[in-house]
């Protein structure tokens, strides 16, 4: 087995497979989504949606495919994790990439947005006017998802979400201060972590952190400092961690109901760590 | 004449006196505990005089939540921190790039970094 480790998507990408091959095949597939999803590049793919002033428009096939990832992801969370709420992060100031987002002092706080409405049927995308779409956490693991699916890889971890084919994998939990919050068993299935405490700026007296709640179109608050979930793919836990953290409070016990979620564990934000009964814990 | 023909011995009459004077105490105990009983519900039942509230107040979702909402099927305490830590590394930029177009994203093409030389477990730390 290789291990390499490479910047993508903003983030950082652990990749094990069992050939140089796989490791390319990988590369290449996480530099080709992030071509196509990443809304800071002028020339991608989603850009020109998010650009495009029709409420209607086709989508290339795999646009279409990471789309309908976000309608299952969005449909499994009770709506909760909403794709569609690009123009929250916008006004809010994660307008850049966020070595680039800065603090805001003007006092104004942005004014609140119609929540987001978009479908997809097919290849054809239809949205409201107002409705940007932001696929961040989705088409990182979506694009997991597809390297392990596709054979390319074992191992594929980007900006905390897993998705793996390995027996032996186990994952290790950092929390908000970077220390390891508890190491899991995973082998084969997915994990993910969604955090607000790594992304965050100030907008007048208000902290903005890049999880835009779709209920409120404003960044979320919540006693949880980051949520991490145990599912079947990358994009369902992905999903499920957003939905945690989302939720505060309520967000375990939620977890713990939807047959979906293997197992879940939330920090809070006294330092102590929680989690559902489905948990196993590495020794 | 009836009293000697139904007690004609002295321990008969004094068994007879005995068993009706516990039969009288005990109908009397029961009647005193139901009543008592009684009151008790009546008490309970009685309803509670509530001031209305003066002002209207919004629960919030707030950081002071002590802990999760407990799951149907239990909550595993993985961590638990007496004593709270310091504030968690939080990321915030305030350099202001002038003129920035958004900078285009990480950078794809940087060298990749080797592989731990150790078989170290992968990381999850959220983005």
């Amino acid at each position: 087995m290789m291990r390499i480790v490479f910047p993508a998507m903003g983030t950082t990408v652990d990749v094990t497979a069992d050939s140089d091959r796989g490791i390319a095949a990988t590369r290449q597939l996480f530099e080709n989504v992030e071509a196509s999803c990443s809304r800071f590049l002028p020339e991608s793919e989603l850009t020109r949606i998010n650009d495009d002033p029709r409420i209607r428009v086709t989508l290339s096939p795999r646009m279409a495919s990471v789309l309908h990832a976000a309608d299952h992801a969005r449909s499994i969370t009770d709506g909760i994790v909403d794709a569609g709420i690009g123009s929250g992060v916008l006004v809010w100031g994660y307008d850049r990439t966020f070595a680039a987002v800065a603090d805001r002092d003007e006092g104004a706080l942005p004014e609140r947005l119609p929540a987001p409405q978009w479908s997809i049927d097919g290849s054809v995308l239809t949205r409201s006017a107002d409705t940007r779409i932001d696929l961040g956490g989705i088409a990182k693991g979506w694009t997991c998802d597809v390297a392990v699916e596709q054979g390319f890889a074992a191992v594929v971890s980007a900006g905390g979400d897993v998705r793996s084919s390995d027996a032996e994998t186990t994952v290790e939990v950092v929390d908000p201060w970077g220390a390891a919050a508890t190491t899991i068993h995973l082998g084969v299935g997915a994990l993910a972590t969604s955090s607000v405490s790594r992304r965050r700026w100030r907008v007048g007296a208000q902290e903005a952190n890049h999880l835009i709640d779709p209920r409120t179109m404003s960044p979320t608050s919540s006693p949880v400092l980051s949520a991490t979930a145990i599912t079947t793919t990358a994009v369902e836990a992905e999903a499920a961690a957003k939905a945690i953290l989302l939720r505060g409070a309520d967000g375990l016990a939620w977890a713990d109901r939807q047959s979906w979620i293997s197992a879940a564990l939330v920090v809070w934000d006294d330092g102590n760590v929680y989690g559902t009964t489905g948990l196993e814990l590495a020794a | 004449m009836i009293l000697k023909r139904l007690f004609p011995t002295r321990w008969a009459k004094i068994l007879a006196w005995t068993g009706a004077s516990l039969a009288w105490g005990t109908t009397l105990i029961a009647v005193a505990s139901n009543a008592a009983a009684t009151d008790a519900v009546e008490q309970q039942e009685a309803p509670v005089a509530i001031d209305p509230p003066t002002t209207t107040t919004i629960a919030t979702t707030t950081t002071t939540t002590p802990m999760p909402d407990m799951p149907e099927r239990g909550l595993v305490v993985v961590r638990y921190t007496p004593v709270p830590p310091p504030p968690p590394q939080v990321v915030t930029r305030t350099v202001v790039v002038a003129g920035s177009s958004g900078g285009g994203g990480s950078s794809s093409t940087a060298a990749a970094a080797p592989a731990p030389a150790v078989a170290a477990p992968v990381k999850s730390s959220g983005s």
